[in-house]
């Protein structure tokens, strides 16, 4: 390359919307009062940079060639050549010494395209610095040309932070009230369109059938590439007309299919909506609309290995007058919709306006569509237990006789899973031992290994506490996609009678794999835990009781915080599990500022289903 | 990375001045827990040799040990697992007198400060590794108490995440099944040894005698090796017959393994298929890698070896060394001299 400054001369200045921190711009000198010098930056070489992808090779038997795992991105660099003009050489350096102030610290560079819609983009700035490019001829007209680095953080942030506000339901007690909008005994009314994802054709109208008399079967058409070529991404959407009804402000549909399918949302009559909370396969969806004639479900599959297109089975729909929770509403649930191209930090805000959350709080995400919730509670099918409402599952289980727990495997996404408890003692300090397992049922029938063991907790002052049971590999068997199986886990006292009774209040299936659990202990109203962001560069967990943060303070004690999650916010929707021991209907909220690859689209709350 | 360090009770991540990165921890069978290390920004970070460090995934511990070396120039951390205090305390009684008894000394240590949560394992009243006679010299330490008792059960020793003492056959089921034609790690007879000649000093005759262990099936070749068990002191010729059967059967008529795998979901299952996460695996779980013949006469087409040493990294792969590796490269052969 040739040396830069012989093109600054030949170039029209960059578009007059760059600045540094929002406020300081780089621009054409007739927009800046009050600066006694001009300051240009010029196309020549100008260069925005790109994320630097951090990859790791995988080792595999390809002759050629190597499969590549991309782990992460990193910091771009920017690149501009600034013009600095004065009339007078006290100027010339005062210009440059302004420019310098603004380098070499953490800030923003700020660029919107020259379109009159274009969104801001703005580029975290880690550090900055400025070279000399030096030109005999530029000294005698009184200009000086710096070539600026600026290295950034790999993505850009929207101009806007976004809130996601907690779910409310006023004067609204547990559990919800249900209201059967339609039990799908039969298909009168439903009718039922099929495409292929991504492509043009229309829909097509497909059969609706009668499924055992307790569903109704979108039958989607089983003329597709024959096995094993890999089956293109299918839609199924079904809609019913409806005499005017007040569906606010939940639509629950329990839906199932032959295949695991990765999108739902539903149009309520000229409105699309995303589910606000997903368990097993019950959908939620919260909408305003007082007077719904019109509901449509649309379900996207994704490209499968398979001979036929998946069906569609739709078991009920109700309508519901709050959010269920798990066990009682000290358990809850929630799906938020993250915007962006790139994954992000956020803040999570567990409240309650009047009442202590803890004990302890337990904050899990994680971003997969299988509608796995981690609770075993409500899954509880054996066991010798007592109603105790104050307790996070609303019940207490003696476990001298073995609590079992069984969950569709369905609702299991493959991974390494933390198993974990609220155990409690009656009295004392102590260390007592627990057994568990796990194990794959098809048809009610145990099939394959069992995982178990027995783990050693220790209870020193608190009498009832969090206990990492075991990290396991689930499922401990697995089954054909599509196969109707479930896990059954066992916890138990192995030696019932010696020793207190150990009881235990609710038991959870923790995805590491897939998800991010951060466990605090706090008595406190309020807890945050807010993503690792520059300028600090590490996560932080805050509790306090004003809203406003104003008298909120860190934890970082392995006594105060029992798991540090790296909560990931990815584009597209993220599930939000909280568990406040203290009190029932914390309120969850989230707010972040969207991540994206180089320039940030317009957020608007209009939704369009792909298809 | 979705592992988390606390130094000293504190979360470095949750302090604005401790931000880390490039972590690294390793586990070794027997031992346990061996190695960390992360580097932070340089300067001092408050952290300081040691001071305990435990690793989490979730709110389970995945390893544990002490600071014991800190680099403030370059920022760089390394941590010495909980097993190793072993090689740093004497093997007393709670008296302060030479023990001839690891849990006694276990106990006793802990008293003193070293930082183990315990142990499990069972007294070896009765029947003491070493002859009490043979400490008049000075205490041994604590790890070659342990190391002697273990041999003489036959078994391997090991402070885990949870900073307890377990002593214990080695599994003899596998966990993780690698796919065949994948990886197969190459074999070697170099560890291997059918006779061992083990030296004593007979408690009952006042000299010096040979005690021999021989594997009768042979299936590698007729490799021998000497022992010496001089160091513990007199015992019967009973006794130092049990111990060599136990050594054969625990070191000797084992296959070494040449070299170390890379892992990842996509070679290893449980035995239901589930694709592995590489973080739960561990040192001292067993391996069955299909479609390899250990030898020319066997018929059973996998070879199974323990896991000697996992290194885990921010990576989804995971590179595992088989337990009993033969010393190919000139850091293992120095290890093994030394």
């Amino acid at each position: 390359m040739s040396d830069p400054i012989t093109y600054v001369y030949n170039q029209t200045p960059a578009p007059k919307r760059l600045t540094i921190g929002g406020t300081y711009p780089l621009a054409s000198p007739d927009t800046i009062a009050g600066r006694p010098y001009d300051l240009e930056t010029l196309a020549a070489d100008a260069n925005f940079g790109n994320p630097q992808p951090i990859t790791t090779e995988v080792q595999s038997l390809l002759l050629d060639g190597a499969r590549v795992e991309h782990l992460r991105d990193g910091n771009r660099e920017s690149y501009f050549q600034i013009r600095i003009t004065a009339d007078n050489p006290h100027d010339l350096a005062r210009g440059e010494a302004e420019l310098r102030a603004q380098l070499q610290r953490i800030t923003t560079l700020e660029w919107t395209p020259p379109h009159a819609l274009a969104p801001t983009s703005k580029f975290i700035v880690v550090t900055s610095s400025m070279r000399w490019l030096f030109d005999d001829h530029a000294e005698l007209q009184l200009k000086r040309v710096f070539g600026v680095t600026f290295v950034c953080l790999p993505h850009v942030r929207s101009a806007d932070t976004i809130v996601v506000d907690a779910i409310t339901t006023p004067g609204s007690t547990s559990p919800p009230t249900i209201t059967t909008v339609d039990n799908c005994n039969a298909t009168t009314g439903w009718a039922a369109e099929w495409k292929l994802v991504g492509t043009s054709d229309p829909w097509a109208t497909i059969p609706v059938t009668s499924y055992a008399g307790t569903a109704i079967k979108a039958d989607s058409p089983t003329a597709g590439p024959p096995a094993p070529v890999a089956v293109a991404a299918s839609s199924i959407r079904v809609s019913k007309t409806f005499a005017a009804f007040d569906a606010s402000p939940y639509v629950r549909f329990t839906i199932t299919s032959s295949r695991a399918f990765d999108y739902v949302a539903l149009r309520v009559d000229d409105t699309w909506v995303e589910p606000i909370l997903v368990d097993g396969d019950d959908y939620y969806f919260e909408t305003a609309d007082t007077s719904v004639t019109f509901l449509r479900l649309q379900v996207n599959w994704p490209r499968l290995i398979s001979p036929a297109y998946p069906d569609l089975f739709v078991h009920d729909v109700a309508k519901y007058s709050r959010l269920p929770q798990f066990g009682t509403a000290r358990e809850l649930g929630r799906t938020i919709r993250v915007h962006g191209s790139e994954r992000t930090p956020g803040s999570i805000a567990v409240e309650h306006e009047s009442t202590a959350l803890g004990g302890h709080v337990i904050v899990y995400t994680h971003d997969d569509a299988s509608g796995y919730t981690p609770p075993l509670g409500p899954d509880n099918i054996s066991g010798s237990s007592s109603v105790v409402s104050t307790n996070v599952s609303g019940k207490a289980y003696n476990l001298d006789t073995p609590a079992v727990f069984e969950k569709s495997l369905a609702g299991i996404p493959a991974g390494r899973y933390e198993l974990g408890a609220l155990l409690s003692i009656p009295s004392g300090s102590g260390s007592y031992d627990i057994a568990w397992s796990a194990q794959t049922y098809v048809g009610g029938v145990a099939v394959g290994e069992a995982q178990s063991g027995t783990t050693t907790i220790t209870w020193t002052s608190d009498l009832k506490i969090y206990a990492p049971l075991a990290r396991i590999l689930l499922p401990p068997t697995r089954v054909a996609p599509g196969a109707t199986a479930t896990v059954r886990i066992s916890i138990s006292d192995p030696t019932p009678g010696s020793g207190p009774d150990i009881t235990l209040d609710e038991a959870w299936i923790f995805n590491l794999s897939i998800g991010a659990l951060t466990i605090a202990k706090t008595t406190k109203r309020r807890l945050w835990i807010d993503s690792a962001d520059i300028p600090l560069g590490v996560p932080a967990i805050w509790t306090g009781d004003n809203a406003d943060r104003s008298d909120a303070y860190a934890l970082s004690l392995r006594s105060q915080v029992l798991a540090v999650g790296t909560h990931v916010w990815n584009p597209g929707t993220t599930s939000i599990f909280t568990v406040t021991e203290g009190v029932e209907d914390a309120a969850v909220s989230f707010d972040y500022t969207p991540c994206w690859s180089h320039h940030p689209m317009a957020i608007t709350d209009e939704l369009e289903p792909t298809a | 990375m979705t592992e988390q360090i606390a130094v000293a009770g504190r979360w470095l991540a949750l302090q604005t001045d401790t931000a880390w990165g490039d972590l690294q921890y390793t586990g070794r069978h027997p031992r346990g827990c061996w190695t960390a290390e992360w580097r932070m920004a340089p300067g001092d970070r408050g952290i300081y040799r040691g001071q305990p460090v435990d690793i989490y995934d979730g709110a389970s511990p995945v390893w544990a040990g002490h600071i014991a070396s800190v680099d403030p120039l370059t920022g760089t951390y390394q941590a010495d697992g909980a097993a190793r205090e072993a090689e740093k305390r004497l093997g007393l009684d709670s008296g302060g007198a030479a023990s001839a008894g690891p849990t006694t000394a276990i106990a006793a240590a802990i008293a003193r400060g070293m930082n183990w949560a315990g142990h499990t394992i069972a007294s070896f009243s009765g029947d003491l590794p070493v002859d009490a006679a043979s400490l008049d010299d000075g205490p041994l330490y604590l790890q070659q108490l342990l190391d002697a008792g273990a041999e003489q059960r036959g078994e391997e020793w090991w402070v885990g995440p949870d900073r307890i003492a377990r002593m214990g056959p080695t599994t003899t089921t596998p966990t993780w099944f690698l796919a065949p034609g994948f990886i197969a790690p190459g074999v070697d007879d170099e560890e291997y040894a059918q006779y061992l000649f083990g030296r004593y000093y007979s408690s009952t005759t006042s000299t010096y005698q040979t005690a021999i262990a021989e594997d009768t099936l042979a299936p590698y070749g007729g490799a021998e090796k000497a022992v010496s068990l001089i160091g513990r002191g007199a015992m019967t010729s009973t006794k130092a017959a049990t111990i060599m059967s136990k050594i054969l059967q625990r070191d000797g008529s084992r296959l070494a393994v040449i070299g170390s795998v890379a892992v990842d979901a996509s070679n290893l299952t449980n035995a239901g298929g589930t694709p592995a996460d590489v973080r739960l695996i561990t040192e001292g779980q067993m391996v069955r890698a299909l479609g390899t013949f250990p030898d020319a006469r066997r018929l059973t087409p996998y070879i199974d070896f323990v896991i000697g040493e996992v290194r885990h990294d921010a990576t989804t792969v995971v590179t595992i060394q088989p337990l009993g590796r033969a010393a190919t490269d000139l850091r293992a052969l120095f290890e093994k001299g030394a």
